[in-house]
């Protein structure tokens, strides 16, 4: 993941430590992009990015 | 010596309603200029005080952070900083919130109250937070931050005054020098624990946008519905604008039949009717659509609809190597390129922005209707191939898809060779949904015409003159085989030009139309209704319709290979411009006019061969 992409994931509320939840996936026969909840926000991004994130089930 | 107006910035995330509040404190008396040295638009107006003192507000754009991702972001940075040349810094901002996404914005706020300035934040859509069931504390968050916070609801007007009158003592506060940056991670813990404090109640309800998005974002039912809407919206744009354009029809008709009778045949006769109520006259006449496709285009935005049809588009975009970010600048370039490619500036990576901006001009632009109208209605008979679906119809769809399909390739290609570089992505935050207001949109539909009236009375005006002029000297002398338009300079000109344009079946009225059309492609219109009411007889030939004449004069090939040039054309010169300045230079520009051309020459050249080869 470039570095751009990073910086740009925080901005948008994805910090260690935060809760989300997944929405929405993919188009048609794609499973790309994919909509996820982060606090009080939808994010839009694709599964290569969302790979690099690392998430455990919430109890 | 008078004091210089206090400047106030809003400044905020995007999708905070910054925008909505600019527009309820300045109403429609805005000033749209550049930032100096950028493109980036800066929206300014005035507010008066309680003591009527004028004050200056500008809206900032929409940024997450002081760090900026994209070029509108450091536009942000620069000025609240007052490290802009050439713009000054402000007195004092007003930090637009989103009262329903504190836990993000609150992070952004603490990085500018940290800044110095004087400082009140707008607490704003408090509403739609009270809708979603979050319960606020303003005098606590006031409090916690150590400035004024006034609950506001841009759209209802609520709360504006109690901002104006709390903004008013900050305006004599003298700013303090910046405390040092604080680490990301800790504003962020900061922030989540202000918010956190803040909310008094949070109660589950039943979220809206939950519930559309479902709908919206469907991998099955969301296509169809964008498409569905994409759909309505092109069929809108001439289903709609009939009337109007009749309307203006006729009252460039009367207009012209007034002067007819008022003035004495002569020289300045001649040039009011065949120079601007020809040249203008049949620009002018595109306005209700050019308003419909952007009253579409304004609905989409300001409901938050279009970054859901980003996210519809994005693996599709993927396949020729572009994302999701590049469907608003190019959806944007059906009406205009110009606002178009200044809308790739959203888009971070700088590879997946140059192919988009070089790919925009394909995207049938609202002013090559007028050409596309003109033509397909003289020479594609309006007859039904199906139930309720056209010939003329379906003649224009295509060149629509022409279109498409050319950028497609072309971006396929470009991503390839000049473009290449790391992967395109696709990283956005969808915005609540909200119900469009009607004064934002209206503000905003005014803008957009207000611009194309002042291109049509500048650029459109001058290019139609001197070409009426041109065309009209030296006077062709009694008796002479040539007409009138072939014996003047543009004439001469003109048949030069024509070597090379002859081999695609371009005669030379056609050649002498593509000259001024570099100004504006609609201009070709008003150039080919210049150059054949130039050698029109009598006062009846004048009035007979464009459409008309040219079905006596062209062969259908000459029409088609027509057609099919201005699906490629690089026909504009303001397209070329805002390129220039949006790649730093004349490299792309240059290669975009060169590479379109060059397109446009064999596109037109195969169609006028292969019709001739069905003898048409």
């Amino acid at each position: 993941m470039p570095d751009g992409e990073g910086h740009r994931l925080r901005s948008l509320g994805l910090e260690e430590g935060v809760g989300i939840e997944a929405l929405h996936k993919g188009i048609l026969l794609w499973k790309d992009p994919i909509a996820v909840r982060v606090g009080r926000m939808t994010i839009a991004l694709r599964r290569k990015v969302a790979a690099a994130i690392t998430c455990e089930l919430a109890a | 010596m008078t004091e210089a107006m206090p400047l106030v910035a809003l400044v905020g995330n995007p999708n905070a309603g910054k925008s909505a509040l600019f527009n309820a404190l300045t109403g429609a008396r805005q000033k749209i200029a550049n930032y100096p040295g950028v493109t980036v638009e800066r929206k300014s107006g005035r507010i008066a005080l309680s003591d009527g003192r004028p004050v200056e507000l500008v809206d900032l754009p929409g940024a997450y952070s002081l760090s900026p991702d994209s070029l509108d972001e450091a536009v942000t940075r620069d000025v609240v900083l007052g490290k802009l040349e050439g713009h000054r810094r402000p007195d004092a901002l007003v930090i637009v919130v989103d009262a329903g996404n504190l836990d993000n914005h609150l992070r952004f706020t603490l990085e500018l109250i940290a800044l110095g300035l004087p400082v009140v934040v707008a607490l704003n859509m408090i509403d739609l937070a009270t809708r979603d069931g979050l319960e606020l504390d303003p005098a606590k968050l006031s409090a916690e931050l150590g400035v004024p916070v006034v609950p506001t609801v841009a759209v209802r007007k609520r709360g504006l005054d109690v901002l104006i009158e709390t903004l008013e003592p900050q305006l004599r506060i003298k700013p303090v020098a910046a405390l040092p940056m604080e680490e990301r991670k800790i504003l962020t813990a900061k922030a989540h624990k202000i918010a956190n404090a803040v909310i008094v109640k949070e109660t589950a309800t039943r979220q809206w946008t939950r519930t559309l998005d479902k709908v919206l974002l469907h991998p099955l039912a969301g296509p169809l519905i964008l498409f569905g809407l994409l759909f309505v919206m092109f069929q809108s744009v001439f289903a709609w604008s009939e009337a109007p354009i009749g309307w203006i029809e006729t009252g460039i008709a009367a207009l012209s039949d007034g002067v007819a009778s008022a003035l004495p045949n002569g020289f300045i006769r001649s040039l009011l009717i065949e120079g601007v109520l020809a040249g203008v006259g049949s620009v002018i006449v595109f306005l209700p659509q050019i308003l419909i496709l952007f009253l579409f285009i304004l609905i989409l935005e300001s409901t938050g609809y279009m970054t859901r049809a980003a996210f519809v588009m994005d693996r599709m975009m993927a396949s020729v190597g572009l994302s999701g970010h590049s469907f608003i600048p190019l959806l944007s370039s059906f009406a205009c390129a110009i606002p178009g490619i200044m809308a790739t500036r959203t888009i971070m990576d700088q590879k997946d922005r140059l192919t988009t901006i070089l790919i925009a001009p394909l995207m049938t632009c609202s002013a090559r209707l007028p050409v596309y109208t003109v033509i397909i209605g003289a020479f594609i008979p309006a007859t039904s191939i199906g139930p309720g679906i056209g010939l003329q119809g379906t003649v224009l769809f295509g060149l629509y898809i022409a279109g498409i399909v050319g950028a497609m390739v072309a971006a396929l290609f470009l991503r390839r060779t000049v473009a290449k570089g790391a992967g395109s992505s696709f990283l956005i935050e969808m915005p609540r949904y909200q119900l469009p207001l009607i004064r934002d949109i209206a503000i905003g539909l005014w803008q957009r015409a207000w611009v194309f009236l002042r291109r049509a009375g500048t650029i459109i005006f001058a290019s139609t003159i001197i070409l009426w002029a041109l065309l009209s000297f030296p006077k062709v002398p009694i008796g002479s085989p040539m007409t009138q338009s072939e014996y003047s300079v543009a004439g001469r000109i003109a048949s030069g030009l024509a070597v090379v344009t002859e081999p695609i079946g371009f005669n030379e009225k056609i050649a002498l139309a593509l000259i001024p059309a570099m100004a504006a492609r609609e201009v070709a219109v008003a150039a080919l209704a210049t150059a054949y009411s130039v050698d029109a007889a009598d006062e009846d030939a004048t009035a007979m319709a464009l459409g008309d004449r040219l079905a006596g004069q062209w062969s259908l090939a000459t029409a088609l290979a027509f057609l099919a040039w201005f699906v490629f054309a690089p026909q504009c010169i303001s397209t070329i411009a805002v390129a220039k300045r949006e790649t730093n230079g004349w490299k792309w520009p240059a290669f975009m006019v060169t590479y379109l051309f060059a397109l446009a020459y064999v596109a037109a050249g195969i169609t006028y061969w292969t019709a001739r080869s069905f003898g048409l």
